[in-house]
């Protein structure tokens, strides 16, 4: 199941119950989905088994499973807001607090740059409307 | 929208909102998952009203709810696909408002109770249970619709001002989509749709016209359980227009904007019971409306030969019936229907897309704390209103529009269905087998009927 309480199933799916979660930072506010996972195959230290260490998030994170033309899509939103040098984002796993309907993070807004569509659309367009 | 308002507002206004489903943990309704789980969304705790206080405090809620309701159900949409279907066929679409409130009942209730269950909202689940790609599908199928039933119920608003004050609806376009965009941006949202609710009352005025119509009334009886096929009518013409009178009923916005009501007011296991009795009893009263719409029109339009080409046509049964203050209390009901509905499908287009990329969503924040919530609806309106504005003929769009919804109904409903079945997302609150099978006939009558018409209207070219 993708709602998962860990207590009861103690290990859980990765690419079919955490992938595609939704995101709270601290604030008990959405910020995103999981969009991909990062596990680490370095072998700086052989014999050491592969581990998870980020979980990645963001536009553009999200287009590239759409392929060539949501990446360009993406691409094009973050060039219309202004901001500059977009890149997926990745949380590392050391920050996640918990897995349970949602993803948690130990993730303040300012800390990360998770929201920065959200708080470009903020500051750009909104500041200058009345009662936003 | 009906059942949110029926109860979500009601109760909220008589101060009795029950406590967060992700605070009890004794709750029996909660899947484990819910259970486990706290949620951003506030919770309110003070003065709860206790014991028969709060039962009598909840009736009262329920009334006025209901009351909203009625006004709530009847859309542009409604106006136009059930005044054109008596027009053009007298009683012989009257069948399709059975279907009509079983599939709406029975949908709308699905979705309350999933979100309710699994304490996530409808666009989260869809996503999660068939990922980012596939799900993307319904999102875009119900976007494109909500975008054209937002032209809809702004060329509603527009042309019932044109109606009443003779001045063309291509000025009262922009009017009617600003005065929504600032009901939302400064979230005077509850008030105004409790309110345009209310005034949309009015619109029963068409119940009252179509008994002073003196209908034959055995005969009427006879239409609503027997579907007939209009005897002198092109089979693709009627196809179609069973098509469009299905997508006003269900219109996709609805189950999205309901739902999300009721995560956003943190509805509990409790609620399921209310949950269940207002989807039925306020598409009754929709369907009562609607049956009224469609047979004031067969007792005025159809026998003139008569066709809705604009709101003044609908409004003719009306008219006949009370004259001068009939067409102006039609006029006003449609201003307000339609008023309300456009914020709703507003909301819902917005609520859709932030639930499927996680961005934070509701109502209730400021602009400034949910900046993409605010700002896609922002682009709906300007959108819709573009539209309206290139001049599109807003009776052929309206019926157009209704008859694609229910087109992009399936992909909604089976998403929806899939969930409401899955027991890692809804616990003990999976569909009985009874409503699974009720939901598997509208389904499959929504899916043969959409897929016959298109072609038979090409073959027998039937003008509408």
């Amino acid at each position: 199941m993708k709602a998962v309480s860990p207590e009861r199933y103690g290990r859980i799916e990765l690419g079919k119950h955490l992938v595609d979660k939704s995101l709270l930072d601290r604030d008990d506010l959405r910020c995103g989905k999981v969009d991909d996972l990062v596990l680490d195959l370095s072998d700086a230290d052989p014999g050491r088994p592969p581990e998870l260490v980020a979980l990645v998030t963001g536009p553009l994170a999200y287009a590239r499973t759409l392929g060539r033309v949501g990446t360009a899509l993406a691409r094009g939103i973050y060039r219309l807001l202004g901001i500059r040098d977009p890149h997926p984002v990745e949380v590392p796993w050391s920050r996640v607090r918990q897995v349970d309907v949602m993803v948690r993070l130990d993730l303040s807004r300012a800390e990360c740059d998770v929201n920065a569509v959200s708080d470009t659309v903020r500051d750009r367009l909104f500041a200058h409307l009345p009662g936003a | 929208m009906l059942e949110r308002r029926l109860i979500g507002v009601a109760l909220h206004r008589w101060g009795i909102d029950p406590p967060s489903p992700f605070v009890d943990p004794r709750n029996p309704y909660m899947s484990d998952a819910a259970r486990t789980s706290s949620t951003a969304l506030p919770t309110r705790h003070d003065d709860q009203p206790t014991g028969r206080g709060r039962g009598l405090r909840r009736l009262a809620g329920l009334a006025l709810g209901v009351l909203a309701g009625v006004g709530g159900f009847v859309d542009m949409g409604g106006v136009i696909t059930s005044s054109q279907a008596g027009a053009q066929f007298r009683y012989a679409l009257l069948w399709t408002v059975i279907p009509g409130i079983a599939g709406f009942a029975i949908y709308a209730e699905m979705s309350g109770r999933v979100v309710i269950a699994s304490g996530r909202a409808t666009f989260d689940l869809i996503r999660d249970r068939l990922g980012a790609r596939l799900s993307l599908l319904p999102l875009a199928a119900l976007s494109l619709v909500n975008v054209l039933t937002l032209v809809v119920e702004i060329c509603g608003m527009a042309l019932a001002v044109q109606l009443l004050t003779r001045v063309s609806y291509l000025v009262w376009v922009p009017l009617a989509a600003l005065a929504l965009v600032l009901v939302l941006w400064r979230a005077g949202f509850e008030a105004l749709d409790n309110a345009a609710a209310l005034c949309g009352l009015v619109i029963l005025i068409t119940v009252v016209a179509a008994v002073r119509l003196h209908p034959e009334w055995g005969q009427v009886g006879r239409s609503l359980f027997h579907p007939s096929p209009g005897e002198t009518h092109p089979a693709g013409l009627y196809l179609f227009s069973v098509v469009s009178l299905l997508g006003a009923y269900m219109t996709p916005y609805q189950f999205e904007f309901y739902s999300s009501g009721a995560l956003e007011q943190s509805w509990t296991g409790d609620d399921l019971v209310t949950n269940r009795s207002s989807a039925i009893v306020g598409t009754i009263f929709g369907g009562v409306i609607t049956i009224g719409l469609m047979v004031a029109a067969a007792q005025v339009l159809h026998p003139a030969h008569a066709q809705v080409r604009s709101l003044a046509d609908a409004a003719k049964p009306v008219a006949t019936a009370f004259g001068e203050v009939g067409l102006v209390l039609f006029g006003l009901g449609t201003f307000a229907v339609s008023a309300g509905a456009g914020l709703e499908t507003a909301l819902s287009g917005t609520y859709s897309v932030c639930q499927y990329f996680g961005w934070d969503w509701g109502k209730q924040p400021r602009p400034h704390q949910v900046p993409l919530f605010h700002l896609l609806y922002l682009v709906m309106f300007v959108l819709a209103a573009g539209i309206a504005l290139t001049g599109v003929d807003p009776i052929a769009l309206t019926i157009l529009t209704m008859a694609l919804a229910a087109v992009a109904l399936p992909f909604t409903f089976i998403p929806l269905l899939i969930v409401a079945n899955d027991r890692d997302y809804v616990g003990e609150q999976t569909n009985t087998r009874a409503i699974n099978a009720v939901a598997g006939i509208i389904l499959a009558l929504l899916i043969v009927v959409a897929v016959a018409a298109v072609p038979l209207l090409i073959v027998t070219g039937g003008e509408s």
